[in-house]
Order: structure tokens, then C-alpha cells, then sequence
């Protein structure tokens, strides 16, 4: 049914056609481009009034609506047709607006369909009287550097979806339009809820000198780190579920055995080390963030915590709990350990791993259920997230005759996507059973917070109590209870089914974990935000380099001290300057509230 | 390149010979012209984007607007502390590269064209230089599997003679011979065929002669074949010397990981993550441009070499 939003784990590819593709772009674009030139350099917006605290108030009703699984009866049976009527301020005559759009590789088209028109964009015109042209459409790993190359040439559609650098650049062109006035009048409650969902950073990150410049297109929440153990391997060394790190440690010793790994350690996309963040979490380090220390903003990388977690990453990997060629092997490679049954102990975020339906359907007696991140001492540890929870910015071009038609067309996306009432909708929009991504064909999107962390509550309340009544629930809800029920039931389920329990909506799956999150408020956010700073763009690759190097090195025996060279390195290359030009930055964001 | 209508009227007036010889000529220049479009577009006219090197290049500033900055991107990139250690591995790597790609596709060569029999020959030939249509990032895939320590071929081969398992991708020791290797296994094949196509064209008389005299396979191939096939070592090396700033991009992308950047990581690769992936256009450009007026230096110094060593001249 595939509703589930989240970024795929699968990123592993090593896109160097990406970057071909820019490099041709960055020979060729330019001078094309600088014939037409740009418009005129714009002065910085001077801070205006800013915007009152009204404007960051969550609707109230409005969050309700949306948490709410149950349909009302009169709108069950709700048909195409009247979802897609005309509504009230509709256009007349009909506007047009251009777009530019990510193409998903693994959505097929219904018959006749293209990404140009479909089911999203004939809604658009029959119920708004909107008729969006898309006027070119990439594949997401393009995206930055195609959307770059079209901001170059000055040609911009009427709104697209903007980097956080990209909206910084349009702003100072001054090539894009003021929302907060549109934004005022148009949204509608529940975009306005979904919006402030995410927390209240994601509309701030937009606001600049007091104006609205763009819509954050918010993401979930629900993604931290966390971890996926092996229940039946605990069992089989004595083990209770670990409710400490040390206690995990433990199961990661037990664990390890000839070919068998206690810990997963993967590379992320860029190579460097991944699904370790968890584990960092555990010491109270945080790989990438900019934390508060003595009421100042420090990277977390460079902190005493971190060192402590390496040193027993290094011993982990001495008694071979890691596996000895981490460095080199693909993502896909651990993977293919987890579901060969090779690991122990892998990193999730929300969903379950890729392998675990390969992993039950060739062990029957495996059994995988998700930890939240554990604490080395008493304290209780906390996971890392980044902050604001934001995609992108949705940028309306300035001198566009209708940015109102963007909060028209994301009212009714989130109707449409978290409202669905009835089946005829769902399968018209969203997934109709063979095309399980049509909600990607949309044009313009936001994503809720917490959606699948309610689903799998609404899920778990249904199918602990014997007498559900699942008629009057939404149809994602329905799905779910139908395909999952028989391992309630006692019935025999398959891989994917598993797969789905462990992942979203068993009793003990990532999804439970993240509720646990939300509850206890256990996230460690980014405190920076802003766009890089001036050092940051110029230095981030040799920062990069030097603590991929030394975290990679030092795991593989090399002398702990080499962690203590590395800080002193990364403070003297760069980021003792990209510290100062943080806090700042804070200082700034402070004024601005 | 343009034909006007009244330059094709005033050739009717010239002598009937001398006409029929020129719009052969005429004919032949106009076909050159797609191909001299295609290079002003697409060779020459990127050339205008290095401006961007001077540049503190914003995209939505476009060139026009886009601060002028002078020398400051080469300064900040010269100032890196990386940036030394990556020259040295690219120069490095691709001098290993260039050396090997010379002599490994030679030394085939020579011996292939000892073989009489033809399907052996051709059989060889095309074996040896599938490789070269295969992408890195396949070919990396299989590299990763067949060089693993724990359970790659290679080390379990190596094992039957009592070697210790060597870690070819994740030995700052062993990495860069893994990658002249690599590339030299991938791309030799295809260099033979161009050497052999040089050994077809040397007169077979000087070697019936030079049998009659009593020389040996050896002596002919020391004597003949390889005077003969001197030019074109020549070119194909003066060719390579312009690569000596590319150690390969593709391939080092796929093979490498963090704990080999000491010996692996090469300028291209620098850029992709410095550039490409942070977005730094202006100071990409400016490693760009140093990297052409390098290739530029060599080359012109190269064809020079070329013609006070072997009398070879393209102008």
C-alpha cells in the first residue's frame, strides 16, 4: 500500500551520473544562462514588523481532524465524482500554472497517465478550475543540481520546490514572491495544523525579515534513530531484552560468533559510516549536530561522548563484533546480512530493515523487535533528529498572478491524502492495489508528523480489542487491519507481512518506538538550522573528511589519541570559525523571534 | 562557414575545371561544418562558464550578477590542507596508470602477433578488451566481492600459496596499486588492438630479410616491430601525458571509502565532494581551470618531446 513516505533506506547508490550530469551542467548551463542574465541584485528584506505569535498558534480543531482514523458516516460512501466537484473560489475562467517535478522510478502509470496529467491534475482543474503544466520532470537524485541550472538560466515556473540555499539565493535575487499575506488568508486550518505539526522551527525556518517567503514542505518526525535486535538469538544465549546499552553490548558479545556480527555497521550514501547513530545516541554523542554546551552552540562530533563511544566501537571490533571489512562494504551488503541472518543488532528509523521478510521466510523461528535508543548511565538517551523537519520550500515566483492557488491545491492534498474518505478515493488517488504510489503523481505536498505513528496506535487499539468495529475507519486503516490480523489471529503470515509487523504496527515495531519518542519528548534536535554559513560551505568537505577518516580508523585499532589529533585538526582547518559563525547565527535567529 | 547564394552565382563564371575541382572542396568543408557547431557548443562554449572560477557564483545571480572575487577561489583552494595530499595521489596514481597503460597493451601486442593461428588471435583480442565496455560501477561491484579479505577469490587463491589475506581496498598500502591494476586490466585490451593495427603496417619484407640474416623472433621484434611501431608509442604516450591530473574519476568514486583517502583520494573526487555535493561551483571551476592550464603545459610540452625525439608532428 506503500502510504509510507518515508525516505527509503535503499540510498546506497553511488551516483557519480550525478554528478556527470552536473558537471556537463556547469560547463554548458552557464553561458547559455548568462546571456539572459538575472534580475537585479535586491538589497536584503529589511526586518519588517514581524509576524505575531498568532501566526505559529496551532488550529486547534484542526489537529484533531487530523489524528482522527474514523470517517463520518455520511462521507463513507463518498464517489470521485464528489470528491473532484467544483469547490467554492474555484476559478473562472480556469488559471494555468507551470511546475517543474521529481519523477519516482518505481511508479507505473494508470493506462494513458503521465506525470504531466493524471488523476492529481484533472482533480486540480475540475475542482479549482488550476491547470498545472509540468514543464520538465527529473529524477529526485538530479533534483539540486537540475533546479540549480534552471534558477542559472532565471526561467522559473510559477512554484517549485526549493533547497533551504536555493530559497537564501532567491530571496537575495529578490526573484520570489512575499507569501505572508497569501498564507494568512488561504490556508486552510488543517494545512495550517499539518504545517505546525512539525513543531514551529519549520515555519520560522521560512520566515525572513518578518515575511513568509516560501511554504516549508514539513516531513515526518517519526524517523529517528533506533534499533532492530534479534529476539530468538537472545533467547537462545539466555538473554532478556537489553533495557540498558551496556545490557546491549552484552547481546552483542553473545551474539558473535564464527560469521556472526553483534553490531551492523553500514556506510551512508556518501560512503562514510552509517547506522551507527543509534549507538553514538546510547553515550550521549551525536554524529553531525550542533548541540547546546555551556549555553553555546558546539558540534557534537567533536565531544569527550564521542571518543567514549569509539573507544568501544574499537574494542567491539578487536573481538570481532563488527564485521572486519565495515569500511568497504555497500549498504546493500549489510542488508543482505541482516536478512541472511548474519547480524544481531541493526539501526532502523521507523520502518522495519530491508531483508527482514528474506530473513523470516527463510528462518520461520527469527523474531525482530525494536529498542528505542539505550543509555549508557542513568540519564535517558536521546535520539538524534534533524531540525526543522523540512523537505523543502515551496517558492512561488514573483509576479505569479495566483500564489493562492498553492494553499488551494495543498488543502486539497491534505484532504485528499490524510482525510481519505472513502475506498473510491483511495483507490483514485492514492494506491488502487496495483499502483500503490498514485499519490506520487501529486504536484505539491507536506507531510504530517506523526501519520504513521497514529495509524499504528488507531492499528494496535484495533487489534487488541476483540470486537473492532473497522467498517467506519479510513481505508489505510482498514488495509492494515486486514493484512496484519492474521498474526493476531494465530494465522500463518509470510515475509512481508513480518516484515510490515516489525517495521509498523506490531506491538514492538519501529513505529512504537517513535511513539515512545513523541511521548517522552526523547529527540536531540540540530540546533543549527540555518543555511551553511560562509566557512561552513567552503570547509564542510575537508571537516567531513577528516572525521569520516578518524572514526573509520580509529574502530580499526588505530590509537584512541588519534580522536584527540582529529579535534584539534577540525578546530584549526575551520571549525573553531564555523562555531563562532554558528552561535551568530543563533544570536540572529534569537532577534528574529 | 556561410554559403551565400551570390558567392554560388559568381562560381558559374570560373573555367569549367578549376569549378569542378573547388565545389569538391566546397562539398567536403560544408560537411565539416555539424561537427565544428558541435565543438563550438559543446567544447568552446563552455569555456565562457570558467568565468565562474573568478566568481562567488550564485545560481540565481546568474554570471551578470554574481560577485567577481578575483583569485580568491584558487587561494582557497590552494590553502586546503588537503589539497596537497590529493595532487600528490592524482599525479601519482596516474603516472602508475599511464606507465602500465603503455607497456601492458604493448607487451600483448608483441606477443599476440607472435600467434599464426587466426581464431586464437581474434579470440584473445576480443576477450581482452570486453572489459572496457563495462562501467566502473559495475565493474566495482565485482572488484569489492573478488578482493574481500574474508571471502573474496583472489585471497582465498592467494591463501592456497600461504599469503595472508590482503585487504586490497582498505590498505592505504595496497589501494592505489589496486586501482593502476584495476584500470590497466579493465582498459589494456583495448589499446592492444590499436598496436596491433601498427604492427599490420610495417613492411613484411623487413622481416624475410631479416630471417635470411639469421635474426631470432626476439631480435626481430627488438629491430623491426618496435622501430616500426614507434610513432605510434609515441603518440599514444604523448596522448596519455595529458591525463596525468586524471587518475579516474569513476573508478576511485566506486572503489574508495574513508579509510583509504589518505592513498585514494584524487582531485576529481575532492571536487565531487566539495563541489558537487556542497554545491561550491566557483571553487569546482577554478580546480577545473587549474587542471586544464596543467593539461595544457603537459601536452604542449609532450608534443614538443614528440617531435625532437621521433619526428612527430600533427601541424
Amino acid at each position: 500500500m506503500g502510504q509510507d513516505s518515508e525516505r527509503s533506506g535503499r540510498i546506497g547508490r553511488r551516483g557519480f551520473l550525478k554528478g556527470v550530469s552536473v558537471a556537463a551542467g556547469i560547463g554548458l548551463a552557464p553561458w547559455l544562462a548568462a546571456a539572459c542574465g538575472n534580475g537585479p541584485k535586491a538589497a536584503p528584506t529589511k526586518a519588517g514588523a514581524g509576524l505575531d505569535a498568532a501566526f505559529f498558534e496551532r488550529p486547534d480543531g484542526a489537529i484533531k481532524d487530523l489524528s482522527l482514523d474514523q470517517v463520518p458516516a455520511a462521507q463513507q460512501k463518498t464517489s470521485y465524482e464528489q470528491w473532484v466537484a467544483r469547490a467554492e473560489g474555484a476559478y473562472d475562467p480556469p488559471i494555468k500554472l507551470t511546475t517543474v517535478a521529481q519523477t519516482s522510478p518505481v511508479t507505473k502509470y494508470p493506462k494513458g497517465d503521465t506525470l504531466a496529467k493524471n488523476v492529481w491534475t484533472r482533480a486540480y482543474e475540475s475542482r479549482y478550475g488550476i491547470s498545472v503544466e509540468t514543464k520538465w520532470s527529473v529524477d529526485q537524485s538530479q533534483w539540486e543540481q537540475r533546479t540549480n541550472l534552471m534558477i542559472g538560466s532565471g526561467d522559473l515556473p510559477d512554484f517549485f520546490l526549493a533547497s533551504q540555499s536555493q530559497l537564501d539565493q532567491l530571496i537575495r535575487a529578490d526573484l520570489i514572491a512575499d507569501l505572508t499575506a497569501t498564507y494568512k488568508d488561504h490556508a486552510t486550518d488543517q494545512v495550517r495544523a499539518t504545517i505546525l505539526e512539525a513543531g514551529p522551527t519549520a515555519l520560522e525556518s521560512a520566515v525572513y525579515g518578518g515575511k513568509l517567503m516560501a511554504i516549508p514542505f514539513v516531513e515526518q518526525n517519526e524517523t529517528a534513530p533506533h534499533w532492530f535486535i534479534r529476539k530468538d538469538l537472545l533467547d537462545k544465549a539466555g538473554l532478556g531484552v537489553p533495557k540498558t546499552m551496556r545490557e546491549l553490548l552484552d547481546a552483542c558479545a553473545a551474539f558473535t560468533s564464527n560469521g556472526t556480527y553483534g553490531l551492523a555497521v553500514g556506510p551512508s550514501p556518501n560512503q562514510d559510516l552509517g547506522y551507527l547513530q543509534a549507538f553514538f545516541n546510547g553515550y550521549h554523542a551525536y554524529r553531525g549536530l550542533w548541540i547546546e554546551k555551556d549555553g553555546k552552540l558546539a558540534y557534537s562530533s567533536v565531544q569527550p561522548e564521542m571518543r567514549a563511544a569509539l573507544e568501544q566501537l574499537q574494542r567491539m571490533y578487536k573481538a570481532k563484533q563488527i564485521h572486519p571489512e565495515f569500511g568497504t562494504r555497500t549498504e546493500e551488503q549489510v542488508f543482505e546480512d541482516w536478512a541472511n541472518g548474519k547480524v544481531g543488532l541493526i539501526q532502523g528509523r521507523g520502518s522495519g530493515p530491508n531483508g527482514t521478510d528474506i530473513l523470516k521466510t527463510n528462518n520461520p523461528k527469527a523474531e525482530v523487535v525494536a529498542l528505542p535508543v539505550l543509555s549508557m548511565d542513568g540519564e535517558p538517551a536521546k535520539a538524534q533528529v534533524d531540525q526543522p523537519n523540512v523537505r523543502g520550500y515551496w517558492v512561488v515566483r514573483k509576479g505569479a498572478e495566483h500564489p493562492e492557488a498553492l494553499l488551494k491545491m495543498l488543502d486539497f492534498w491534505v484532504s485528499t491524502f490524510y482525510l481519505t474518505p472513502s475506498d473510491e478515493v483511495q483507490a483514485a488517488f492514492i494506491s488502487d492495489g496495483e499502483e500503490p504510489n498514485l499519490w506520487t503523481l501529486n504536484k505539491i505536498a507536506l507531510y504530517r508528523a506523526y501519520k504513521n505513528t497514529d495509524v499504528h496506535n488507531t492499528l494496535t487499539k484495533l487489534l487488541d480489542s476483540k470486537s473492532a468495529d473497522v467498517a467506519s475507519y479510513r481505508p489505510e486503516v482498514r488495509f492494515w487491519y486486514d493484512y496484519l490480523k492474521p498474526a493476531f489471529t494465530g494465522g500463518k503470515i509470510d515475509g512481508y507481512q513480518y516484515r510490515s509487523l516489525v517495521g509498523y504496527y506490531g506491538p514492538n515495531s519501529g513505529r512504537a518506538v517513535q511513539d515512545l519518542y513523541r511521548k517522552q519528548d526523547l529527540y536531540m534536535p540540530d540546533g543549527f538550522f540555518g543555511v551553511p554559513t560562509a566557512t561552513m560551505s567552503r570547509r564542510q568537505a575537508s571537516l567531513d573528511k577528516i572525521e569520516a577518516e578518524t572514526f573509520t580508523k580509529v574502530i580499526q585499532g588505530s590509537p584512541i589519541a588519534e580522536f584527540d589529533t582529529f579535534v584539534k585538526e577540525w578546530k584549526s582547518v575551520g571549525g573553531d570559525q564555523v562555531t563562532r559563525e554558528v552561535n551568530e547565527w543563533r544570536e540572529q535567529q534569537r532577534a528574529r523571534r | 562557414m556561410t554559403e551565400s547564394p551570390a558567392e554560388a552565382g559568381e562560381q558559374v563564371a570560373t573555367p569549367p575545371r578549376r569549378r569542378k575541382r573547388r565545389t569538391n572542396a566546397r562539398a567536403l568543408h560544408l560537411m565539416l561544418v555539424p561537427g565544428i557547431l558541435v565543438v563550438l557548443v559543446y567544447e568552446y562554449g563552455p569555456i565562457l562558464g570558467t568565468v565562474m572560477a573568478f566568481q562567488d557564483y550564485l545560481p540565481a545571480f546568474g554570471f551578470l550578477n554574481s560577485e567577481w572575487v578575483g583569485l580568491e577561489n584558487f587561494r582557497f583552494v590552494l590553502s586546503l590542507p588537503d589539497t596537497w595530499e590529493v595532487v600528490w595521489n592524482t599525479v601519482s596514481i596516474a603516472s602508475m596508470k599511464i606507465v602500465a597503460g603503455l607497456i601492458a597493451p604493448l607487451a600483448t601486442a608483441l606477443l599476440i602477433n607472435e600467434v599464426g593461428k587466426k581464431y586464437f588471435r581474434r579470440g584473445v583480442q576480443t576477450i581482452i578488451y570486453l572489459p572496457h565496455f563495462l562501467s566502473w560501477v559495475i565493474l566495482g561491484g565485482v572488484l569489492i566481492e573478488i578482493l574481500s579479505p574474508t571471502f573474496g577469490i583472489v585471497n582465498q587463491f592467494l591463501g592456497l600459496f600461504g599469503v595472508e589475506p590482503i585487504y586490497f581496498l582498505g590498505d592505504n598500502s595496497w589501494f592505489p596499486a589496486t586501482l593502476v591494476g584495476s584500470d590497466t586490466w579493465k582498459e589494456f585490451g583495448f589499446t592492444t588492438v590499436v598496436y596491433l593495427a601498427a604492427i599490420v603496417t610495417i613492411d613484411p619484407t623487413l622481416y624475410e630479410v631479416a630471417s635470411v640474416d639469421g635474426a631470432g623472433k626476439l631480435r626481430q621484434a627488438w629491430h623491426i616491430t618496435l622501430p616500426g611501431m614507434m610513432p605510434v608509442i609515441v603518440l599514444m604516450a604523448t596522448l596519455s601525458l595529458g591525463n596525468v591530473l586524471n587518475a579516474g574519476f569513476e573508478q576511485v568514486l566506486v572503489l574508495y571509502s574513508p579509510q583509504v583517502y589518505d592513498s585514494g583520494d584524487i582531485i576529481d573526487t575532492f571536487v565531487y565532494r566539495m563541489g558537487l555535493i556542497d554545491f561550491q561551483y566557483s571553487a569546482a571551476a577554478a580546480v577545473g581551470l587549474f587542471k586544464s592550464m596543467v593539461a595544457l603545459v603537459l601536452i604542449s610540452t609532450s608534443y614538443y618531446l614528440a617531435y625532437r625525439f621521433a619526428k612527430y608532428r600533427i601541424f
